[in-house]
This record gives C-alpha cells, structure tokens and sequence, in this order.
C-alpha cells in the first residue's frame, strides 16, 4: 500500500468518524449499548445476589434497598436475574449472529462471484430457507431437538444464515461490476484473490450493520421462542423467559415482567438506532 | 422474481429433513406416547412407515404423496394431517390479512402525514414511536394489550374466536382487533417508515413541482401523483413480509386462544407430532412463497412503467 | 427488485391469478369445517375456561392424556362410578354380581342409547371390550384387560367376565378408560376419525370441536339420568396455559375454572363474581426415580433427599398453601392411607447424614420434569433444597412423549418430578408407579421389582375387604417411605372458580370435573 491510499483511508476514517459524530444519535445509543453490553459482561461483579437463590420468605416483593427491582415470584432477586439473564439473551443473539455471518458471508460472496448455474443454484437453496418463517422454524428446531442454550443459538444461526447469504451476495453483485473488480478478473486473479482483495473489504461496511441490525431481531427470536416454552430453560435465565415467568402478575406484580420486557425493549432500540444510522454515515447521499 | 418451481423443491427437501434428521423418529414418538403398546409393534410400525428404506428413496416417496395432497396422519389425533391443516387455515388467514389492512390503513397516512412535512413535531414524534414500536416484542405488547383493554377496561374480549360465517362479521371483528393491533404493530411501523421516505423522495421530484405550478391544490397534488407512487413499493413490501407476520402469528395465536396454524405447531412440537409440525412448516414456507409471488404479480399490474417496457 | 422490471406483464397476471385461486380454493375448503350451530335462546350456557395444552383425541380408548377427561365424563357414560367417598355405584351398568372371585357378572340399564339412536346392549358392551383387547386396535388402556380370560354374552342386558386371577381393581378400571362405552355403529362409520367425531352414551352429545379452540357440549335429551345434565350448553375454551385462561376469567368471558393458579386464589375469594371451592385430589406430585441407576439406587441417598425437601415451603410458595404436603401416593383422607402416619420430615442435618453414608460422590444427577409452570417451579425450589445439603441437581424439562422416551426408557436421568394423575384404585396406582412391570416403573418394561413390594401388592389385591386391604397398603406406604422408593411431594387441591349464579359443582376426589352437575343455581 502506498502513502496516498494509506492516507486515503485514513482521511475518509476521519470523515466517517466524524460524520458519526455529528448525528447524535449515534453516539447516545452507541454508548448506550456499550453500556449494556458491559453491565451483563459484569453481571457476576455487579449482581447483588445470585440470580437462582431463591428467598423463600420474599417473594413477589415490590423493589426495595435489599432487592432494587423486586422479587419474582419464588423469592429471587430480579436485578440479578436481568443481569445474568442479559448475558445469556446478549450471548445467544451476538452469537447466533455471529455464527450466521460466518456461514452466510462466504456463501453470499462465493454465489455472487460465482455467477450462472452455481449462484443460481445457491440462491434457491437460500430463497427456500427464507421462506420458513422464522419463529416458526427456530422455535420448531429447538423444540425438535431439546431446548438449551446451545441449541436456541443453533436455531437461530439457522434462520439467519440465509439471511446474510442473500445480503452479502447483493452486495457482491454491485462491487463485481466497479471497474476496478472487472480489471482484476479480466488479468486472471482468483476467485480467492477477488474476494479477499476486492469484495471482503467493500462489503464489510455494510454486512457489519446488516449483522448489527440482526442482532435485535435475533434476540426477539430468542425472547419469542423462549416465551412459547422452547428456548432458555429454567432456572437459568433469559429476558424472554423473565417475560413469560412474569405475565401472569401483571396485576399483582407488574415490575416482574416489566423490568425485562423494557430491557428487551432498550436493547433492540439501540442496536436498530445504531445500525440505522451507522447506514447514513456510510451513505454518501445522506445529509447529516 | 424467485423461480418458484426449484425454491419449493428446496422446502420440501428442507422441510422433510427438518423432522427426518433431528433426533427421535415418528415411531418412537408414537410409542412412548402409547402406553402398553407390545414392542413387537414397534417393527411393524417401522415397516408400515417405510423407515428401513434409505433416505433418498423415503423422500421420493413422500414427495409422491405430498404432490396428491397426503401429508400423512397426525401421530396423536390420527386424524389426517391435511384436513387438520385446512381446519386452522383459515383463522391464520383471517388473523394475516386483518393485520396486513390495518398496517396500511393506519401506517399510510401516518406516513404521509410524517413525509409531507418532514422535522415537523409530528414526524418527530412518530419516528421515535416507529423506533419503540420495532423494538417491541409482540407478545409483550399483546400482553399488555390484552390487560388493558380486555381485563381492566373490559372494552373487548380477551380470548377466543368466532367464525365470520357462522357469528357474523362484527362479532369476529370484536375478538379479532387485539390480534389485529398486536399483529399489526411492528408492521404499521415499517409501513409508516417506507411511505414516509417514499413521501420526502417524491415531493421534491418534478413531476409533483409541474403538478403545484398548474395551480392544483397541494392536497389533490398529493393524493393523486405521490400516493400512486408511494403505494406500489409498500403493497409489494408487505407481500414480502407476510412470513413475518406468520412468525408474529404463532405467538399472537397462543396469546389470544386462535385456533389457527401458530397454535397448531405449538401443540405438535410439544408432543413430538412430526408429521402435523411438518405440514404446518410446509405450509408457513409455501404461504410466504405465494404471497412474495403475488407481490410479485401486483408490482406488475400496478407499476405504470412497466407497461411502457 | 431490479430484475423485476424485466418480466412480462402476462406472466404477472398469471402468476396472480393462479396465487389468488390458490389463497381461494384454500379458505373455501376449510370453511365448511368451522361451521356449527347457534345456541337455542335462554338456554343455560356454561363458558369453562380450561388449561389443555395438548392435541387430543376423544376416543376413549385410544386417547392418551388426562386432560381427555373433561370432556370424555361428558361425552361417554360409564358402566361402573365412584360417589364421592370412593365407593362404587351403578353407572351403564346397573348392577353387578361375583359369583366367584374370577367371574364377574354385569346386568346391563335396559332402554339406553347412544347418541346416534343405537341401542346400547350387551352385544355393544361386548364390542367394546374387544376392541379395547385387540392388539391392532393399539388401545392405550389394553393392560388393564391382561387379566381377563374371556368374554361372554349371557342375555340381551348381560355379559359375563372371567378373569385369570382374582383382582380387586378390576371393577375399578371399568370407571375409568375402560368402562367407557362407545357407540360400534359410529366406530365401524367413522373409523380412525372417531376421536374426532365421539359418540356415546353421556350426558352430553359434543356438538362441534375446533381443535385449539373450544368444544361445544349440548345436553343429550334422552340422557337415561333424567336430572342430568343441569346445563344445555357447555363450551370448553381449551387453553395453552394459564394465563390466557386467568384472563378470560377475570375478563368475564368465562364462568368456571378449575386449577386457578395459586396467584390469583386471592383474586378469585375477593372477587364479587366468583366463588372459591378447593377440594384435595387423588393426584399426586412426586418424586420418583430409576431406582436401578447409581447413585438413585442407594437407599441412603435417596432418604437424603427425602430428608433435605421442605414440603410445606412447596405448598406455600408454588400452591399457594391450597392442598396437603404428601405422606403417600394417596393423600390424607382416601381409605387406602393411614390417618396417622406422619409425612417425612424437613431435617436438612439428618438429610446430610443420610448423604454421608451413601455413595454419592457430588456428580449432577439428572431429573425430568414435565413442562408445566406448577411443575417447574417444585423442581427449581427442589433443586435449591439439594443444593443446600451437597446434592448437584439438574432440570430438564421435557414433554411427555420425551420422558417416556428417555427416562421411562432408563437411558437418561436418574429421577423424575411430575405429576401422577391418580387412579380410583389404590392397586392401579401403586402397581403402576412401584410394581414390577408397572407402566411408570423405570426401567421400562420391568422396571425395578422389590419383592416386599410385591408381595403387600398381591395382599392387597387378593381381597375384596377393605380392612384387610387396608393393612397391606398401610405396609406398604411404610417400607416405600423408609425405602423412600417414592417421595410423594404435593397432593394438589384443585382450586375452583365458580360464577357466584351458577351451583350444583362438588369437585370428587378424583380431580376430573364432572359436567353435568354444572348449572344455575
């Protein structure tokens, strides 16, 4: 690499950078899922108990100095169990989505480059599993093969793989026609060399907030899947189990479903606030 | 388009793998599910449901029996998979299309509403509603939606459905708008969005500005030339996003006491009925492909420009 | 969406004509199947407001969950019941005679009819007890008939039964499953749909049934009992969890409910509309095990366990104190269970010792729980208990065709904590959770055989004298408590909310609500 494209790149990081910056919103809920990421990492520090003891004599306890969001119903502490049940909610959706990128990107790649028959081929295996509907399809997986953490991450893995393969060859297709893809094929360079050289490092942008964006509808699967009695099991915890746990006391004891109801809530919001507008700062039409 | 021919064959084969390779097999799920059955019958059963042919020929053989409509007997009921299927259709159906009318009835002119003036309160405060609104779980809003005004406010039922054709339009219609509403939700959000952009897009294009230079009033301006324009995406848009709104309708249905396809699979992953989950994963897989098809087919009939190609 | 632009405008029309014809064909052929009749006015009409996860099947002698019951007490008479206290009284059957301990004769009600306007007859009442014995009918309660040498008309209103062995539990069966009468006409038309299509003798004719929803039970108007059915109409809304159905209740769309949540007992006491009836069951939560797999096979870890679970913060916290803490598979109260014979005890230092002496190790041991809220919530609080004295547990939740699959199997797990839904005889119970060749007894088929337990079974069974039965099953509960072979947690009182306007409801003792006594005060 030469000094120009070096300092290229950093310049357009600068601008990136500070375009990010300048929408606000960006950095308010970027720092907010920071914030929430960092919290469940730390759930085991910060957690005032632990999450599956169960307070006999407590239950159903409205928030207090002794439990600061109330006790569920067989006397545990709920901070603790949305903190641990955080870190397990976070894990299998950044997983799930991480494992569905690393399936997906290639095959997207590969099928885009590819071209003829073998795209074609791909993509139909790949429009097949999209049109399973996805609750139905995780929550009939994990159920099938016996609920666990596990398991809910293979599932969903499985729903979005199809997902990121479909993405990642869109955006194949519009780097394979810029010029300077079409003079490296016409010199003779392999598939292998096309990709990493050219497509990996133009589509990474946009397959980032693609994940990003998926991360929260992942964790919806989770809590979705969780709540039809197929997902995390109890007594370990999740946010969407703390849901279903908490619905039958709405009216005796909302906070048990609300507190995790509205965790879900500020998790999706920031991860879609964020990808939305990460997708604005890499657009160059977009005024900010 | 997708070539819908191949894309089927891939869910069958998908579909007949999905409850072929996980672990356990009709036959022991019958047999657990049998108390004091003779474990002689258990080979019996294996031949009867071919399971010591090899896999490539079982699917042929399924895939023939599939194409005459017979996707087997329910393992607990033993009533005919189909049949059972065709009996929930319909309430999945009604619980769509209610959820895919009130998403454009209300998400329109919102949209419009947000689009025509762009930064206006109004289309700050609906964009902070769509962001809430996508990130809500749609259980939870039903939840919610049903102690509010089924039990607290006792303005509506919170359960149950009545056919149309039997109670009549307004009955179904009563137990129906909370589905509806908790269906429809993350929709309406999604539609407001699109016509919104679509709106900001469209009213600066030419078209519109010769449309205001003729002197015709900025309302008629709007509905005539933007909303034709706008509409097309979002009517195709919400073809494409009819499996999502099957994937609400699974949890909807358990929440509401729907007899529909959501509750059905519900029933038979439980208790390991693996031909009703199958035909009930068919049939999500085929509806999705249909209705991208008739998105497909109405982008057709109503882009003006594609008449012109 | 590119490429979309390019098709031709006559493959978008067909395409969405053949979409549209296809959406079409679909919603008219399933129509038909939803369709059923208004409700005559001023009838009495019950909602029932019912937790009923499961599919179903109202074949009586093929279906296979409890929860069928509801509906089948409706649907089908019986030819032998219980009252209230556990005796028998006369059902289909209007009386019966032993001629000797293995011959069983029953004289037939004359002018019966099932629902279809078929006689009801000894012939009838023999076909159903063949096809409940004939092995490719694949008839779920089939064991029940192993005993029974042969079969026999002796008169239009009489069939007569030889058994191979004296039982004292066979007339029991003949209130449950087994004694249900189905209409053989409706059997030879309906064929494999019958479970959908139910015809019997009961109360109650089910008009219409939309699986996943509801049931519709009419009065059957030649009922042979002429005070019953109380109702005219009776709609179960089948619910998939508690919830919803809590909902319903306290919404006002439903009149009756039975197994109201322990949250919202308060609810329902306080309510202006409802009233609150709690009444113990013959079911039973327990704690049972493979007794043949390490470490559950020692008896000193299981009096561990035994010893380290407190009973009474169970029925607290998860029950809501409504119901007993259990000494027996039976509770207090039923004739089999010995008035002063005392629960074991909470002592978390004698449940250490107890460890110290066994050969547990600390390794995980693997217990089994069905998927219901009630059920989980025990095992989480059971887990706590273990936890505290050094015993490693784990849950997994799993449906019921899964735990026969892998538990009843013994593959997996070294216990269970679940529900046993109680049987009208102490035999059936005991046989089926201990006895050698028990159906709940792990290992499948045999499972584990003690032969003390055997013996006091045979004693108990040999009889039809309650006070020498009585003995056996005293005996009995104390070597499975001492052996702690079964550790009975729970007898669940079904907590009942009643719309204050309707009345006639006595929950009996075997926990299955009985329809036809539901109606206007």
């Amino acid at each position: 690499m030469t000094d120009a494209v070096r300092s290229a790149a950093g310049e357009r990081a600068t601008m990136l950078r500070r375009r990010f910056l300048r929408t606000r919103t960006g950095p308010f809920f970027g720092g907010l899922l920071l914030v929430l990421i960092t919290v469940t990492i730390l759930a085991p520090l910060l957690a005032p108990h632990s999450p599956i003891r169960q307070y006999l004599d407590h239950t159903l306890e409205p928030p207090s100095v002794r439990f600061p969001l109330g006790t569920d119903d067989l006397g545990r502490d709920l901070l603790s169990r949305l903190l641990h049940g955080g870190r397990i909610t976070l894990l299998a959706a950044f997983v799930s989505v991480g494992a569905a990128t690393a399936i997906g990107l290639p095959v997207g790649m590969i099928s885009g480059m590819l071209g003829g028959r073998g795209d074609i081929w791909i993509m139909h295996g790949v429009n097949a599993l999209l049109s399973f509907p996805s609750v139905l399809l995780a929550f009939a997986i994990s159920a099938l093969i016996g609920p666990s953490l596990a398991v809910v991450v293979l599932a969903i893995s499985i729903v979005f793989a199809p997902r990121m393969a479909r993405f990642a060859r869109g955006q194949t297709l519009v780097v394979r026609e810029t010029p300077f893809v079409e003079a490296a094929r016409a010199t003779g360079a392999s598939l292998r060399r096309l990709i990493f050289r050219h497509v990996l490092p133009n589509i990474a942008a946009p397959m980032l907030v693609e994940a990003s964006l998926g991360v929260g509808y992942a964790a919806l699967i989770e809590a979705s899947i969780s709540f039809l009695g197929a997902g995390i099991q109890p007594p370990r915890s999740s946010w969407g189990l703390m849901i279903k746990e908490g619905f039958g006391y709405m009216d005796s004891a909302p906070w048990v479903a609300i507190a995790p109801g509205a965790a879900i809530l500020l998790l999706t919001l920031c991860v879609n606030v964020l990808g939305d507008t990460v997708r604005d700062v890499f657009d160059p039409k977009v005024r900010l | 388009m997708i070539a819908t021919a191949p894309v089927l064959l891939l869910v069958t084969l998908a579909a007949f793998m999905l409850v072929t390779l996980l672990p356990g097999d009709a036959v022991s799920a019958l047999l657990a599910s049998a108390e004091g059955l003779d474990p002689r019958v258990e080979e019996s059963l294996r031949l009867q449901f071919g399971l010591d042919r090899p896999l490539p020929v079982r699917y042929v053989q399924w895939l023939g029996r599939l194409s005459v409509g017979d996707l087997g007997r329910s393992l607990l009921s033993r009533q005919p998979v189909l049949d059972t299927i065709l009996a929930r259709l319909p309430v999945t159906i009604i619980l769509t299309a209610g959820a895919i009318f009130l998403s454009l009835a209300i998400g329109i002119p919102l949209g419009l509403l947000a689009g025509m003036r762009p930064n206006s309160l109004v289309d700050r405060f609906l964009s902070a509603f769509a962001a809430l609104g996508v990130a809500t779980p749609s259980f939870w809003l039903g939840i919610l939606l049903g102690f509010v005004f089924a039990q607290s406010l006792g303005w509506l039922p919170s359960f149950g459905y009545r056919g149309p054709v039997e109670n009549g339009f307004w009955l179904m219609a009563q137990h129906m708008l909370l589905p509806w509403l908790t269906l429809s939700a993350a929709r309406i959000v999604e539609v407001v969005r699109q016509v919104r952009s679509g709106t900001v897009e469209i009213m600066t294009q030419d078209f519109i500005r010769t449309a205001r230079a003729k002197g015709l009033p900025e309302r008629m301006v709007v509905w005539k030339h933007a909303l034709k324009n706008v509409l097309v995406p979002v009517i195709t848009v919400t073809g494409l996003a009819v499996g999502h709104l099957l994937s609400g309708a699974v949890v909807v249905e358990v929440i509401f006491l729907l007899p529909g396809m959501g509750t059905l699979v519900v029933e038979a992953v439980l208790q390991r009925d693996f031909p009703v989950t199958q035909g009930v994963v068919l049939t999500g897989a085929v509806a999705t492909i249909g209705a991208s098809l008739m998105a497909d087919a109405l982008y057709g009939l109503l882009d003006p420009r594609i008449r012109y190609d | 969406m590119i490429g979309q632009h390019t098709c031709s405008l006559r493959r978008h029309r067909v395409a969405f004509l053949l979409g549209v014809v296809a959406l079409t064909t679909l919603v008219t052929a399933a129509l038909p199947s939803l369709a059923f009749q208004q409700t005559p006015a001023r009838a009495v009409h019950i909602r029932i407001a019912a937790v009923e996860p499961n599919i179903k099947n109202y074949d009586p002698h093929k279906g296979f969950s409890g929860l069928e019951h509801r509906v089948l007490y409706a649907v089908f008479d019986q030819l032998v019941r219980f009252d209230r206290s556990g005796n028998f009284v006369p059902g289909l059957a209007e009386s019966w005679e032993w001629p000797d301990a293995r011959t069983l004769i029953l004289t037939l009600r004359r002018g019966v009819k099932f629902h279809d306007g078929t006689p009801f007859n000894a012939e009838a009442v023999v076909f159903n007890f063949r096809r409940i014995m004939n092995p490719e009918e694949q008839s779920i309660v089939r064991g029940e008939w192993a005993g029974v040498e042969s079969l026999e008309v002796v008169g239009e209103h009489r069939v007569k039964i030889t058994l191979r062995e004296p039982s004292a539990a066979f007339l029991a069966s003949l209130t449950d499953r087994s004694g249900m009468m189905v209409s053989p006409t409706a059997v030879r038309q309906f064929g494999e749909e019958f479970g959908h299509r139910p015809v019997g003798a009961g109360p109650f004719i089910l008009q219409a049934w939309v699986p996943g929803s509801h049931a519709t039970l009419v009065r059957n108007p030649d009922f042979w009992e002429k005070d019953f059915p109380k109702a005219d109409r009776i709609t179960v809304y089948q619910f998939k969890a508690d919830e919803p159905a809590v909902r319903g209740l306290k919404a006002g769309g439903a009149d009756f409910m039975q197994g109201v949540p322990a949250k919202d007992v308060e609810w329902v006491k306080a309510s202006r509309n409802f009233d609150f009836i709690d009444r113990p069951t013959v079911s039973a939560l327990i704690m049972s095990f493979n007794l043949t797999r390490a470490p559950a096979d020692d008896p000193h870890f299981r009096r561990a366990i035994q010893a380290a679970i407190d009973r009474r913060a169970i029925l607290t916290v998860v029950y809501g104190g409504i119901g007993q803490t259990g000494t027996s598979l039976l509770p207090k109260g039923f004739w089999s269970v010995d008035p002063v014979m005392l629960a074991p005890a909470y002592d978390p230092a004698r449940a250490r010792h107890h460890l110290s002496l066994s050969k547990y190790r600390g390794e995980k041991i693997g217990i089994v729980v069905s998927p219901d809220d009630r059920i989980v919530k025990t095992a989480q609080l059971v887990q706590q208990f273990l936890g505290d004295v050094g015993i490693q547990m784990e849950i997994t939740p799993l449906p019921g065709p899964e735990q026969l699959a892998r538990f009843f199997s013994g593959r997996e797990f070294h216990g269970r904590i679940g529900g046993w839904s109680g049987r009208p005889d102490p035999h059936i119970n005991y046989f089926a959770v201990i006895g050698c060749g028990g159906s709940f007894n792990v290992p499948r088929p045999r499972g584990f055989c003690d032969p003390k337990v055997d013996e006091l079974l045979a004693q108990g069974s040999a009889t039809r004298d309650r006070v020498q039965r009585q003995k056996a099953y005293y005996a009995l509960d104390l070597h499975l408590s001492d052996q702690a072979m079964v550790i009975p947690l729970i007898h669940e009182s079904w907590a009942v909310a009643i719309r204050k306007n309707l009345g006639g409801f006595t929950p009996y003792l075997f926990g299955k609500p009985i329809y036809k006594e539901l109606g206007v005060k």
